[in-house]
């Protein structure tokens, strides 16, 4: 695959200089929709950072707020949500002091998105080739020949077969699976120095899933983008992640690397979620299922969010846990480690 | 002849376990201010139409060739106040818009009410059973929904109207319609005939409407679940499938009654509905055109309620839409 | 699709038979039907009584004494006109000019005259000279009974078509060129204040009924605004009869392209009004819909302009479920809009259809109603096509 040269270069100069090693740091993020029915606090002090080159995966059950808190970083927000308080340095800038034209230019360029539902995410009344192009187009200013000589590179690389005949389909005539290497196409164009994928293979079947996290993988090798992986499935999060965010009610509850959350999970509802998942060769009774479910975000409880769906609470709980920060940079919002 | 009232869905009974729901409607129903304030005033011109008789000052249709087109707020010759003036004959437009109300908010809720539930049972019906019922009933459906409504609507109520008198309507319901119109027998028939042509043609969407609720609620697991325990077709309808399709049904029979009510007053002031001397807000509006040169109050008397009516039904069905089906705001 | 074409057509050419037969029927099967209400006309009216004669002439002029299936047919293709292939048959009986009468004699002495088959029967020969038209299906609608006695059918049609294409016309032209526009910028602003002045200008437009909208106008802009000694617009009619003068405009000369001009106005503009709050609420609530679609915020996603989102990505499928309406705009053009040409007494074919069944001059109520349903028709299968060329999605089948 033939990287442009300038984008090659500003990756490798990134890896050069130590202190531009991470990527994004997202502080304090707080995004709240403003309902008839109340403020919903979908995201309520987020803390995070991605380094370049690496997979970071934010886990949690729906309505967690890892998909409000990864369309803020793009600021796709839109009404009534809006993103009321925190800083999100992207590459030493905060994204929320950009104008929007600045912040449109990053969009599909620096940063790329690729969604749940690959059908419905692709424009029905437009030919495949021609969404590609549009992001060349946008970004990169090619057009005609040029851009569809590029959009058939990138059809083949993501591994559609014939993708001449591909480009001049519509999304309809496309599978779910070739829907979603088209959007990974897109989301790729610019090689991106960083990459949001929002359950990306929630909407597919079990082998389609195994082929796209494949195909994810070796993408990531070839153009070396930092991917915000955002899933509920714990088996995505081993095969892919090299750090993870568990979120819960809009909150980050843990944060660690793949193998130390695996290995010791600490917030009682880490260990609830790897719980409720099978593993293969292992028999189990039943799957132990988190009883409950999540609070209201419109007044969330003030102690901590999942103290009323926890087995190990007590006194303390009704009062908001902080950040913990324990050995190897993990870090756990739970009065248990204190 | 409470008409509007009865949509209001705060009395449901027998819906126990989902008593809170109806609370919650009520509370979404409330916050709409200004369905609110038309709904009172709606009550409010239903209880007058029906107290018509009672508080009527003059005589429906005396004609008077003294106290002709006397202006509204005024004394007329023979020293009788008048509220909203007198029309072309002499008659007390206060009195006969009194009855008007009666007869216009009348024809437009029984049309409905007889056009929802063609609509409602054609809909299940064609839904729940599917197969050649229902292509049966779809394609009836698509070729009425072919027809140029208005000029079919005009031609039917023509043609009924001029042969009223061979239209075997029993006796009994004549006489029955008079009372609730406040009519006479012979008025009664006609606006009988009148109801008829208008419910002909309102229950194709209703019927469309119902059709897709069915088809939507069928799918629902519990439905399969309680045919698994041996309910009949006749108990899944009513109690799985109607009360989950009665919310949508609810406003669409608002925004009927209004539709009902626009075509109804058209009819009337094309001169092809309601005749005089039976006083309908439409056909008072059209006599009231002819004179309106003369006399440029005239046509607002009659024309103010059907005003309000529309823009009231329309808001308070708005209303009852974001109370009880909140995800289809637009 | 050309198999498609034939399908539909096929279907069309059976809808609109099913649809003449029905409003046919309608016309004639009910009890009594023209001839009951011309006499009624002419009793009403002061001649003298009618006599057997009489009702003859009206039957035959009606073709009331063929039996009803081939009235029907004599109505929609023109046949039979008289024996067939000029010779055969020229003894059969088609229909009944006289019907018989039997006595019925009670057993307390009193009798009764009973209609009971026929006593002078009408022959396929005796048809021969009797005008019939070419039939409906060709496009011939016979002759108007009352308003324009014995001239075509088409004749009023034609006469009164241009001032219906005109103002539907331009109402529907300004409506969509006004309205949409407002509906996509309703909803791109949704809850602004623009937005909330334009959907309640919106909602109170659609739920006026257009003969109140127009009496308004008519009393606002001609009556107060002449009493008020402003400049004034005429009320009523497409061109006057008598030269008027209008402040600071001066004297209009009847008609005078300025005279038609100003009679335009107010009439064009209620339809306008009225479907600009059609058109821009469709639009508004369907532009609404896309937004929320996946594809928009992929869209936004990949860095596309704002404004590129809504005129390509969002606009184009928004404009899908919009086409369902162009279907009733033909049928629209054609029939004009019965109301408002009633109430500006506009002559068009609103307006032509309104006198015609006031005053039961039936053959021109059916040719309208014919023509509005094949136009109906014509515009769903217009719409089909035009589906498949906006939504990739749809295929002809």
């Amino acid at each position: 695959m033939a990287t442009a040269p300038e984008t090659s270069a500003r990756v490798q100069q990134a890896v050069d200089s130590s202190d531009k090693r991470i990527l994004l740091r997202v502080e304090g993020l707080k995004t709240h929709f403003f309902t008839d029915e109340g403020v919903v606090q979908a995201v309520d002090g987020v803390d995070f950072e991605v380094k370049r080159g690496e997979t970071l995966s934010i886990v949690g059950e729906s309505g967690s707020g890892k998909s409000v808190t990864s369309l803020s970083i793009l600021r796709l927000i839109s009404r009534p949500g809006r993103v009321v308080e925190g800083r999100m340095i992207f590459d030493g800038e905060d994204l929320l002091a950009k104008s929007e034209e600045d912040m449109r230019k990053i969009r599909g360029d620096r940063i790329s998105m690729i969604f749940q539902q690959p059908t419905t995410a692709l424009n029905p009344v437009f030919r495949v080739g021609a969404q590609i192009t549009e992001t060349l187009n946008i970004h990169q200013g090619l057009t005609g020949d040029e851009a569809d000589r590029r959009c058939i590179e990138l059809l083949t690389m993501v591994g559609l077969p014939d993708p001449a005949r591909r480009m001049s389909q519509y999304p309809h005539e496309l599978s779910g699976g070739q829907c979603q290497r088209v959007m990974i196409a897109m989301a790729l164009a610019c090689t991106p120095e960083l990459l949001i994928a929002d359950e990306p293979t929630t909407a597919l079947d079990v082998t389609i899933q195994a082929q796209i996290l494949d195909l994810m993988r070796e993408m990531r090798e070839k153009i070396d983008t930092a991917i915000i992986l955002i899933t509920h499935d714990m088996g995505v999060v081993a095969e892919m992640a090299d750090n993870v965010i568990v979120m819960y009610a809009g909150q980050v509850v843990e944060y660690a690397s793949v193998r130390a959350i695996f290995a010791e999970p600490k917030h009682p509802y880490t260990v609830g979620l790897l719980n409720s998942m099978p593993v293969l060769g292992e028999v189990r009774e039943e799957l132990a299922v988190i009883p409950g479910t999540v609070p209201s975000l419109i007044n969330p409880p003030t102690g901590c969010r999942f103290a009323s769906r926890c087995s190990h609470r007590f006194e303390k709980c009704d009062e908001a846990p902080p950040m913990v920060s324990l050995e190897h940079g993990r870090k756990v919002r739970c009065w248990l480690f204190e | 002849m409470t008409a509007t009232t009865t949509v209001v869905p705060g009395d449901e009974t027998s819906r126990a376990p989902s008593e809170t729901q109806w609370q919650i409607v009520l509370r979404r129903f409330r916050k709409h201010k200004i369905a609110v304030v038309s709904l009172v005033l709606l009550v409010m011109l239903v209880i007058i139409s029906a107290l018509a008789p009672v508080i009527a000052p003059f005589p429906r249709d005396a004609p008077n060739l003294q106290t002709r087109f006397v202006p509204p707020f005024t004394v007329d010759s023979q020293g009788n106040f008048r509220l909203f003036g007198t029309d072309h004959l002499g008659r007390d437009f206060y009195t006969r818009l009194l009855y008007a109300s009666r007869v216009s908010l009348g024809t437009a809720f029984f049309a409905t009410l007889i056009a929802s539930t063609i609509g409602i049972l054609l809909g299940m019906i064609a839904g729940y059973f599917g197969g050649w019922v229902d292509i049966a009933i779809s394609r009836t459906l698509e070729v009425v929904a072919t027809f140029p409504t208005l000029l079919l609507l005009l031609i039917m109520s023509s043609i009924l109207v001029q042969n009223i008198n061979s239209i075997p309507i029993p006796d009994f319901f004549a006489n029955f319609l008079a009372w609730i119109f406040a009519v006479s027998p012979r008025e009664a028939r006609i606006i009988f005939a009148v109801i008829l042509v208008l419910s002909l043609f309102g229950w194709t969407g209703t019927a469309r409407l119902m059709r897709g609720m069915v088809l939507s609620v069928r799918e629902n697991v519990y439905i399969e679940s309680s045919r698994a325990l041996g309910a009949s077709n006749v108990r899944i309808l009513g109690r799985h499938v109607f009360p989950n399709a009665l919310p949508p049904m609810i406003v669409d029979f608002t925004l009927g009654i209004n539709a009902t009510l626009v075509a109804e007053s058209a009819l009337s002031f094309l001169g092809f509905g309601i005749q005089d001397p039976t006083p309908t807000w439409g056909n008072m509006l059209s006599f009231a055109q002819s004179y309106m040169f003369q006399h440029p109050w005239m046509p607002l008397i009659p024309s103010l309620p059907i005003l309000f009516c529309s823009i009231a039904i329309n808001y308070i069905g708005d209303g009852l839409r974001d109370a009880l089906d909140p995800r289809q705001r637009g | 699709m050309v198999a498609f074409l034939v399908r539909r057509i096929f279907q069309m050419f059976v809808v609109t038979i099913v649809a003449a037969l029905l409003s046919y029927g309608l016309l004639y099967l009910v009890p009594g039907g023209p001839v009951d209400a011309l006499l009624a006309e002419r009793q009403n009216s002061g001649q003298d009584r009618i006599n057997q004669a009489d009702i003859q002439r009206v039957q035959q002029r009606f073709d009331l004494d063929v039996y009803l299936p081939f009235r029907f047919t004599r109505w929609l293709i023109g046949w039979p006109s008289g024996p067939l292939f000029g010779s055969i048959g020229a003894d059969w009986a088609i229909g009944c000019q006289t019907p018989g009468q039997v006595r019925l004699v009670y057993p307390d002495g009193t009798f009764e005259l009973v209609e009971e088959g026929c006593a002078d029967y009408l022959t396929l020969a005796e048809l021969e000279g009797r005008r019939v038209s070419r039939g409906v299906f060709f496009g011939d609608f016979g002759v108007s009974q009352v308003i324009l006695r014995d001239r075509p059918v088409s004749d009023l049609i034609a006469t009164r078509l241009p001032y219906t294409l005109s103002l539907m016309g331009a109402s529907i032209l300004f409506a969509i060129l006004i309205g949409v526009p407002i509906g996509i910028y309703s909803a791109v602003k949704q809850y602004s204040r623009f937005d909330y002045t334009m959907t309640t200008i919106a909602f109170i437009g659609s739920s006026l009924p257009s003969f109140v909208f127009g009496i308004f106008a008519i009393l606002i802009f001609s009556i107060l605004a002449q009493r008020a000694g402003l400049p004034f617009l005429p009320p009523g009619d497409a061109v006057g009869v008598r030269d008027y003068t209008i402040p600071w405009i001066g004297t209009v000369e009847a008609g005078s392209f300025l005279d038609r001009f100003l009679r335009f106005l107010m009439p064009v503009s209620v339809l306008t009004f009225i479907n600009i709050a059609g058109w821009s609420r469709f639009v508004r609530g369907s532009m609404l819909e896309v937004l929320q679609q996946d594809y928009v915020r992929t869209a936004r996603a990949k860095g596309v302009r704002e404004q590129v989102v809504i005129t390509k990505h969002a606009l184009r499928n928004s404009l899908i479920p919009f086409v369902t309406l162009l279907a009733g705009v033909l049928a629209a053009l054609f029939g004009g809009a019965l109301i408002t040409e009633s109430v500006f007494n506009w002559p068009g074919l609103g307006r032509l259809f309104i006198d015609a069944l006031g005053r039961n001059d039936y053959n021109v109520v059916m040719a309208l109603l014919f023509i509005n349903v094949v136009l109906l028709l014509i515009g769903i299968l217009i719409t089909d096509i035009l589906y498949t060329i906006v939504d990739p999605r749809i295929r002809l089948g």
